[in-house]
């Protein structure tokens, strides 16, 4: 099992890292169409140790503009930074759901749904194809 | 600053001092000193180095007699040029702005006057106005693609920005790409006082021509409903950018 922070990744994530399909290379026009959001210029999906480096930071995080508004939530306990679309605009995957799920800290502050698995999201910018 | 001579002028964020040992009477006698000083340094100074050079001396032991107010290092005098930094050995100051063993580092103005600034440990390691810039970094020390998490001072101009990585290693003065604005946001707070007006948080990113491109995001300093620096801000924040780094800086 790949570990990132204290968290065994969904297995399909750890096995696309493992035979190097992940990170992907997806333009800005991929991102649009999977997250609904227009990206920064330095979007990211993140390496590994990018993983381990923003979770673990996340993990610590109490500012209530990271921990989102409304209903829609990511606790840093319970989750893996995966990307973001530009610096203070990450996604990740909410270990709350099953399977788990992946949400966007969107421009409006919710931590929107964006893929209702890893598989789905991997999937969605062609990893593997 | 008027003044016959070149004089040095060391600045920071909290204050403005000066050497204030100068005596009339030694002034005299040691403008001849320097003089000799200054026209034997011509033999062993690279010539693109020389005007840099003579004019750090007369301060340096000018303004403070027999007491150097500088340690020259191992280098000499031609290492003393614009951007070159050193330590101060000694010397008595109006305040205490800087002290022995602080580093420092030299700029010739654009009329020729010597200047240098404190070193701060809020700024060190950053690309900053603050105190005139004196923190030992260039953008020409990181790669293509490298951010700085910047926070402006809309108040008093000033602009701090410190390296940022997505990596698990942090080294020391970077701080994360995620959230990385809180923390540059307090360092400059340390350096330059409470905010007296707005503060923005940017990100500068290393271009491939050398230049600097902005983006205008961030949560922590410019705040949940509107994360995205004001547009009235952002032609502060890129001349601010442009006079602390030398480069063109652009929105992205």
């Amino acid at each position: 099992m790949t570990n990132v922070a204290g968290h065994d990744l969904p297995e399909i994530l750890a096995d696309a890292i493992a035979v190097g399909a992940w990170p992907p290379i997806v333009d800005q026009q991929d991102i649009v169409r999977v997250f609904g959001e227009v990206p920064e210029p330095s979007f990211a999906l993140y390496s590994l140790d990018e993983m381990i480096g923003e979770t673990s930071r996340w993990q610590v995080e109490t500012d209530p503009v990271y921990l989102g508004v409304g209903d829609e939530t990511l606790i840093p306990s319970a989750s893996v930074l995966i990307g973001d679309l530009g610096y203070d605009r990450p996604f990740g995957i909410d270990l709350r759901s099953d399977p788990p799920c992946i949400r966007l800290l969107a421009i409006d502050g919710r931590w929107r749904l964006v893929a209702e698995s890893v598989e789905v999201l991997l999937v969605r910018l062609g990893v593997g194809e | 600053m008027a003044s016959a001579g070149p004089n040095i002028v060391v600045a920071d964020a909290r204050s403005t001092w000066r050497p204030r040992c100068v005596t009339s009477a030694t002034t005299a006698i040691v403008s001849l000193v320097l003089a000799i000083v200054v026209v034997l340094l011509g033999f062993v100074v690279p010539a693109p180095a020389a005007a840099a050079d003579s004019q750090l001396a007369s301060p340096n032991a000018g303004t403070c007699g027999a007491a150097r107010c500088f340690q020259l290092d191992g280098g000499g005098l031609s290492s003393k040029v614009a951007g070159s930094a050193f330590v101060v050995e000694s010397c008595v100051y109006d305040s205490t702005a800087t002290r022995a063993g602080d580093d420092v580092r030299v700029f010739l103005t654009s009329d020729g006057e010597v200047s240098a600034t404190r070193a701060t440990s809020e700024t060190t390691g950053g690309l900053t106005n603050v105190g005139r810039g004196a923190t030992g970094v260039d953008v020409g020390d990181f790669q293509v693609g490298q951010g700085f998490s910047g926070v402006y001072d809309e108040a008093s101009g000033s602009v701090l920005a410190l390296p940022s990585t997505r990596a698990s290693a942090l080294p020391e003065n970077w701080v994360s790409a995620r959230g990385g604005h809180g923390a540059v946001n307090a360092r400059l707070t340390q350096a330059i006082g409470e905010p007296a007006g707005g503060r923005a948080g940017f990100t500068a990113f290393v271009e491939a021509d050398g230049s600097l491109g902005v983006e205008w995001l961030s949560r922590s300093v410019n705040g949940l409903a509107n994360p995205y620096v004001p547009e009235a801000m952002r032609p502060g924040i890129l001349e601010a950018m442009a006079r602390a780094t030398g480069r063109t800086v652009v929105s992205r």
